[in-house]
């Protein structure tokens, strides 16, 4: 007997999954929101900003190229384990009240990442923090809780400085993913909150003996969201019963064509590339 | 030591120390070594979430050594709210009982890429489907 067959005496379980695709989109669609909102309210807004042409597949956005919304941002965000910009005056911002729909209860949730009102010394907790947002955010609206009632508790409203700094990072992580060739093209132009990817790993390829015409060839390498990078980093490093002792050590002795295989899956899983 | 190192998460108890816990401590300390390793992985600390992963490993064998395969007292905690206690208990059990092995499906199924636990969940599914992982 197939495993579907047995499912219904999952019902109650089931019924959150199935509600999770949709609570899904609508959180990305409020976050984003969230962070127009607050582009839109810097002060060096600028309706004349360039945007990408219609028919590309960004046609109508905003470009980040020549200034506008997005440039108080920085152009190169720090890498972890850098200096932080840490510590510095919190901005005095607006107020966020948002009401999407009416409380439908939901199973406990624990209890939200808190986003202190100035940013924490180090950049690594303030990484965390970027990081738990989301995550929380999206594991709480998958657990049957209306987003209205997320937002409180997380303390968006005291939390600007985290789209201040951390904007590109938390949009690049939520953006959808793309084909191949878009991220293969997206190398030849940097974007904040991005990093460049092996999709054979780099490092590994060397030790192989790859040549490096080949590991960093265009063929190889991708524009993707630093978070996603990050994903996808720890799922070659972490330990596990199915590529034992780490995917990175089980492809050591493994072909290119073997590892190209399944660094794509890997993109593929991690929401970085459509499948 | 800098604040963000000092954030760092401290354990951990040798495998003596394991084998002395009565049922009740372990599961009490499965499921802190769980909510752990959600907080390695905020932090990106891949030492300690392999490293609390061995240890969940080391768990696993003792209860398995005890009388009556003690494993079966994880079974309740396929069910807990946290994601990584759902996916380490599920992962535990998978031969004593068909019901992790319908968490770790639906776990794999959540359309939440970002969440470790669906990944791992994912691998993991498809290992035991293909046959390349047999739990025993």
């Amino acid at each position: 007997m197939g495993w579907e067959h047995t499912l219904d005496r999952w019902d109650p379980y089931l019924q959150e999954l199935l509600a999770l695709k949709a609570d899904i989109l609508a959180t990305q669609f409020i976050v984003r929101a969230l962070i127009l909102r607050e582009t839109l309210r810097k002060a060096n807004f600028d309706p004349n900003q360039p945007r990408s042409p219609a028919g590309s597949p960004n046609g109508g956005q905003w470009t980040r190229e020549g200034g506008g919304p997005s440039s108080g941002l920085p152009g190169s965000l720090p890498q972890e384990g850098s200096e932080a910009p840490a510590g510095e005056s919190a901005p005095q911002r607006p107020r966020l009240h948002i009401e999407i729909w009416p409380s439908a209860g939901g199973p406990p949730l624990e209890a939200p990442p808190a986003i202190p009102e100035t940013p924490p010394p180090g950049l690594r907790s303030q990484l965390r923090i970027a990081r738990d947002v989301v995550r929380w955010l999206v594991r709480g609206v998958s657990m049957g809780h209306p987003v209205a009632r997320l937002l409180g508790p997380l303390g968006l409203e005291a939390g600007f400085w985290l789209y201040d700094t951390y904007e590109p990072l938390i949009s690049e992580y939520l953006a959808p993913p793309k084909t191949l060739a878009e991220l293969q093209q997206d190398v030849q132009t940097p974007r904040p909150g991005t990093d460049v990817h092996h999709i054979v790993e780099e490092a590994a390829a060397k030790a192989a003996g790859f040549p490096a015409s080949r590991i960093n060839g265009p063929e190889n390498l991708v524009r993707i969201s630093r978070f996603r990078h990050e994903l996808i980093n720890r799922e070659y490093a972490r330990a596990n019963r199915t590529f034992p002792p780490t995917l990175r050590r089980y492809l050591e002795d493994k072909s290119w064509d073997e590892r190209r295989e399944i660094g794509i899956q890997i993109m593929i899983e991690t929401g970085t590339l459509k499948p | 030591m800098n604040n963000a190192d000092s954030e760092r998460i401290e354990f951990i108890p040798r495998k003596e120390k394991i084998k002395k816990m009565t049922n009740e401590n372990i599961i009490e300390y499965f499921i802190a070594l769980s909510k752990k390793r959600t907080e390695a992985d905020s932090y990106m600390d891949i030492y300690t979430y392999n490293k609390i992963y061995k240890i969940l490993q080391v768990i696993e064998k003792e209860l398995k050594s005890r009388p009556g395969d003690q494993r079966s007292i994880l079974i309740p905690l396929i069910f807990h709210p946290n994601l990584q206690v759902r996916l380490n208990a599920s992962l535990a059990t998978l031969a004593v009982t068909p019901d992790a092995l319908m968490m770790l499906r639906a776990i794999a199924a959540l359309d939440v890429a970002w969440e470790p636990e669906q990944i791992e969940a994912l691998h993991s599914v498809e290992a035991i489907d293909e046959g390349r992982y047999i739990p025993t």
